[in-house]
């Protein structure tokens, strides 16, 4: 795994623009940056590759084992809402998509630092914009990265001969492109489809079913908006009386909750693939998340007793993890995290946020990769 | 073996049409609307976000929040706006990937 310097293509913006990533810059700089690019080998990404795949499963029996054993307390899930989780399960309840964040140096084990398994972005970005900047710029080498057609494919399973909408917030160019992207790959897999803004989501009383702004029952969504905010809206009642499936399912609430890492630190002592998390802290070293927080917010890492950064957000009031400090490697002064992709079952490909910072934030930059066949 | 896609296309995304969708949203309206005078689609810029201690400005043209906060009637489903919403995307957040 080495970082190398790259020379931007002359004609980057209009490039990433034409697929859709208008959010390509920060205030002070890029957030796609393809000034420098990460080279990998074969092994690291099979190495990777296999890592995401174990990690899937060991996910999928910790959300066996909570259900089973009911042990929900910690994730705080409204007590009204265990049975729909845990419906969600039982039915079986098609997932779509997930992104692992990982902390690899080339050399150990890559390992778990959050699972990001209900609300993933950074998806364009991957799956089609390093893409075309590989065409452009490395087209001899190859890319762990397929995504695109991971996505076409599990939309064919998900929802045959379906309408689906997919929703996000308003105001948000960001959620609505990843939103209209899936929506895309819906398209090509032959679906009926339409978008909204998840505010404009109706609930019709009489026919007790959600519906769009036509009247039209709304049989499956697609949200990119957090369950644990679902629940709290007014709506969330009517959650229990619909008929619509939900895309990500009820059940992934669990895994996207950082209330799951004790609990595969628990199941899975032994794993090279998981650090050690609790609810209370390891040892003198160690990283303290909001079992909720978002975007590296709220995030307080310590070794040897001492603070060595604390993020601000709005999620200081939630219950923590305390994780294992791991500090990730640094590249000519640049933390890199491994966003690792599980679309439809399949370990398909990979995305890199690089950071000044230790903490990975909502504007870390975008690096494209590529490795040597 | 490859682990690269082989071909990509896109139907929607990467259309004007798609970006003026956003911007151009008013609360109610419907899906993608051809852009309107003096709302240019290109936009950029990432949203806002907590990085390094502090709400960052979203640089790029975003569309108008839907006003939040609708009532819930009992009777709905007598036509086209008769349901009521609302009911989800109170949470105050600025967006809901992560």
């Amino acid at each position: 795994m080495e970082r190398l310097i790259a020379t931007p293509r002359a004609d980057w913006v209009r490039r990433v623009e034409s697929v859709g990533v208008h959010f390509h810059s920060v205030d002070d700089g890029p957030y796609w940056d393809e000034s420098v690019c990460y080279q990998f080998s074969a092994a690291e990404i099979d190495e990777l590759e296999r890592a995401t795949y174990a990690l899937d499963k060991m996910c999928l029996e910790a959300v066996a084992h909570v259900i089973d054993n009911r042990l929900f307390q910690p994730f705080c899930i409204p007590d009204a809402f265990h049975d729909f989780v845990a419906r969600s399960w039982e039915a079986d309840e098609q997932t779509i998509y997930g992104r692992f964040d990982l902390a690899y140096d080339g050399a150990g084990a890559p390992q778990l630092l959050e699972y990001n398994a209900d609300t993933p972005t950074a998806l364009l970005e991957a799956a089609v914009v390093q893409w075309f900047w590989m065409k452009d710029c490395r087209p001899d080498a190859d890319q762990f990265n397929t995504i695109h057609e991971r996505l076409i494919e599990a939309w064919r399973t998900a929802a045959p001969a379906s309408r689906v909408a997919f929703v996000s917030l308003a105001g948000n160019v960001e959620d609505y492109m990843t939103v209209n992207y899936l929506r895309d790959t819906a398209v090509q897999a032959g679906l009926d489809t339409e978008y909204l803004a998840v505010e404009e989501i109706r609930w019709n009383a009489r026919r007790r079913a959600f519906v769009d702004i036509r009247e039209r029952p709304m049989s499956i969504i697609f949200k990119l908006y957090p369950w644990e905010w679902m629940l709290a809206d007014r709506f969330a009642p009517h959650l229990l009386e619909a008929n619509t499936r939900w895309l990500e399912p009820p059940w992934k609430m669990l895994l996207s909750n950082k209330a799951i890492l004790p609990v595969l630190s628990e199941l899975f002592p032994t794993s090279p693939y998981l650090l050690r998390t609790a609810f209370q802290p390891p040892g003198p070293s160690y990283v303290r998340k909001p079992i909720q927080g978002r975007e590296g917010a709220n995030i307080t890492l310590v070794a040897d007793g001492r603070i060595e950064t604390k993020t601000n957000g709005p999620y200081g009031d939630q219950a923590c993890v305390y994780q294992e400090l791991k500090p990730l490697r640094r590249f000519e002064g640049n933390h890199a995290v491994i966003g690792s992709w599980m679309v439809n079952g399949y370990a398909c490909g990979i995305g890199i946020r690089e950071d000044r910072g230790p903490v990975t934030g909502n504007t870390s930059r975008f690096v494209p990769h590529f490795f040597v066949p | 073996m490859r682990k690269s896609t082989r071909a990509i296309s896109l139907a929607l995304v990467g259309s004007g049409l798609i970006l003026a969708g956003c911007v151009g949203r008013t609360p109610d309206s419907d899906r993608e609307h051809p852009p309107e005078t003096g709302r240019g689609a290109g936009s950029s810029g990432r949203r806002s976000g907590y990085y390094g201690g502090g709400w960052r400005r979203y640089g790029g043209a975003a569309a108008p929040r839907s006003p939040a906060g609708g009532h819930e009637g009992t009777s709905g489903g007598k036509g086209v706006g008769a349901s009521p919403s609302g009911g989800f995307g109170a949470s105050g957040h600025a967006a809901g990937g992560s």
